[in-house]
């Protein structure tokens, strides 16, 4: 048990340490909740839910061995509780599914520097690409991209469904996959 | 195996949240069979978290959580928390007793009157006890711990302070309070629900945390937590009810708890799940406000008998 470590560190470095989850962690975990519960202000929630009882349980921090995988799992939780207990329309996703997000989530993991590289790099590719899209593809792209909208709100702007601005999105995707791919 | 014009389709139903279990399954497989498939797999994850992530705040996220774990003070001041415990003196039964384990004396105030009831607890936290809610508090709360117990529906304002946690028992729950705000009915369903912070409900074996927005149930020896949909919760303490277009069944359940009042209904009225009621009463008597839902229905009238009112067809 490395609790010293804990008691050790002072309240700068425990603001630090949180500073550098949030940083690594918080839009992943977000878009992993989202993925399973469809509900882009819930996730958000069910995130800070978990990084608040990890703050609140701190004196036990480094007998966590595998920080990423204790967020993910309880993320997973979270969602999976959320969707008994609210009964919300979500149905429960299979462990197959679950095996592709555990390779989703490693797709999307590297280290620092070569993600800045690359997401530069990817983002650049990304906004030509997005130009050629469909008009309301692009516009509902947009909202949601680049003015980080949630699909709740962009519906009501545009005054379309939230069904329609997700199937406009999985558009934009599916079409961004193509041309991307071509280049 | 899935046919290579399917695999596009796949990746694209699975990232978009619409790939069925089957198909999940033929994907995984595919995605596993080569480092080519494997390739293509990531690249259209990696392109899909860039649409998505944008639209979640880091930055704002951790503004809000510096909030959140900031330490809070007490606010209210001195004066009130002395008028709140003379008004609650005078009409309450007060009564003093010896805790068998302890030498700490404990007071037990009981609400008999209509008017929800204050009591300020020697913290500063505040209760509010409804009509025929009780709770019982030492008159010192000693060795950093505060606990108190109560029956019927009470909400408490509880102040924060790490060292001396905040609990709470009734017969089968046990509350244990993060510096909170909520509200607990043991009367006709137990209940928590809370306003604002975090508590944690024990009953039995079984544990929860609930936080702003939430309650927990304990149903059959069951505890369920679930986020709180009725807009009427708090209305005893708040003196507001609002209905939407609301059933009077669901109505009349409201009402009941606001009032602590019976409903029963005389043989012709099958009917009422029909009729939806819309406006908002404010800080009125159960006579009142069964005069105003009669002017908005005026088909269903109402008599009331005490505590009991007898719903009938008036056509």
């Amino acid at each position: 048990m490395g609790t010293n470590n804990s008691q050790e560190r002072t309240e700068k470095e425990w603001n630090l340490l949180f500073k550098s989850i949030y940083d690594e962690y918080f839009k992943k975990l977000c878009v992993f909740a989202n993925s399973i519960i469809n509900d882009e202000e819930e996730a958000e929630e069910i995130v800070q839910g978990i990084i608040l009882k990890l703050w609140e349980q701190r004196e036990n921090y480094d007998t966590i061995e595998n920080l990423t995988s204790y967020l993910y799992r309880s993320v997973k939780n979270s969602c999976i509780n959320i969707i008994t207990h609210n009964k919300i329309e979500e149905k429960y996703k299979s462990e197959t599914w679950f095996a592709l997000k555990a390779m989703e989530i490693q797709a999307t993991e590297k280290t620092p520097q070569e993600e800045q590289d690359e997401h530069d790099k990817q983002e650049a590719n990304l906004r030509n690409a997005i130009e050629l899209l469909p008009e309301r593809c692009k516009e509902v792209l947009t909202l949601s991209k680049f003015e980080g909208k949630r699909n709740k709100d962009i519906a009501e702007e545009l005054d379309i469904s939230v069904k329609a601005v997700e199937a406009n999105i999985t558009r934009a995707f599916t079409t961004l996959r193509k041309i991307l791919k071509n280049n | 195996m899935i046919q290579k014009m399917n695999t596009n389709e796949y990746i694209d139903k699975y990232l978009t949240g619409q790939i069925t279990d089957e198909e999940s399954a033929q994907l995984l497989d595919w995605v596993k069979e080569s480092a080519e498939h494997k390739k293509e797999f990531d690249d259209a994850c990696r392109l899909w978290y860039l649409l998505q992530s944008d639209k979640f705040n880091s930055d704002k996220a951790f503004e809000e959580f510096k909030q959140k774990t900031k330490k809070k003070s007490i606010i209210i001041p001195l004066w009130q928390k002395i008028s709140a415990v003379a008004a609650v003196a005078l009409i309450a039964i007060v009564s003093l007793s010896i805790l068998s384990k302890t030498d700490v004396n404990t007071i037990t105030i009981q609400n008999t009157e209509m008017a929800v009831q204050t009591v300020s607890l020697p913290d500063g936290s505040t209760i509010y006890l409804q009509k025929d809610a009780s709770v019982t508090y030492p008159e010192k709360f000693e060795n950093g711990s505060r606990t108190i117990s109560a029956t019927g529906n009470i909400f408490c304002e509880i102040f924060h302070n790490e060292s001396a946690p905040f609990s709470l028992t009734d017969n089968d729950l046990h509350i244990t309070v993060l510096g909170t705000s909520f509200q607990v009915n043991t009367h006709d369903s137990v209940f928590v629900f809370v306003e604002t912070g975090k508590v944690r409900v024990s009953a039995g074996e079984q544990n929860a945390v609930i936080t702003a927005g939430e309650r927990a149930d304990w149903n059959n020896k069951k505890l369920i937590c679930s986020k709180n949909t009725e807009v009427n919760l708090l209305s005893w303490k708040t003196g507001v009810l609002k209905f939407d277009n609301t059933d009077l069944q669901s109505v009349f359940t409201d009402l009941s708890r606001h009032y602590n009042c019976t409903f029963s209904y005389t043989k012709k009225c099958s009917d009422i799940q029909n009729y939806k009621l819309t406006g908002t009463y404010q800080d009125l008597s159960l006579e009142q406000t069964l005069q105003m839902i009669e002017l908005a229905i005026p088909d269903i009238h109402y008599d009331v008998n005490g505590s009991e009112v007898v719903v009938s067809n008036s056509k």
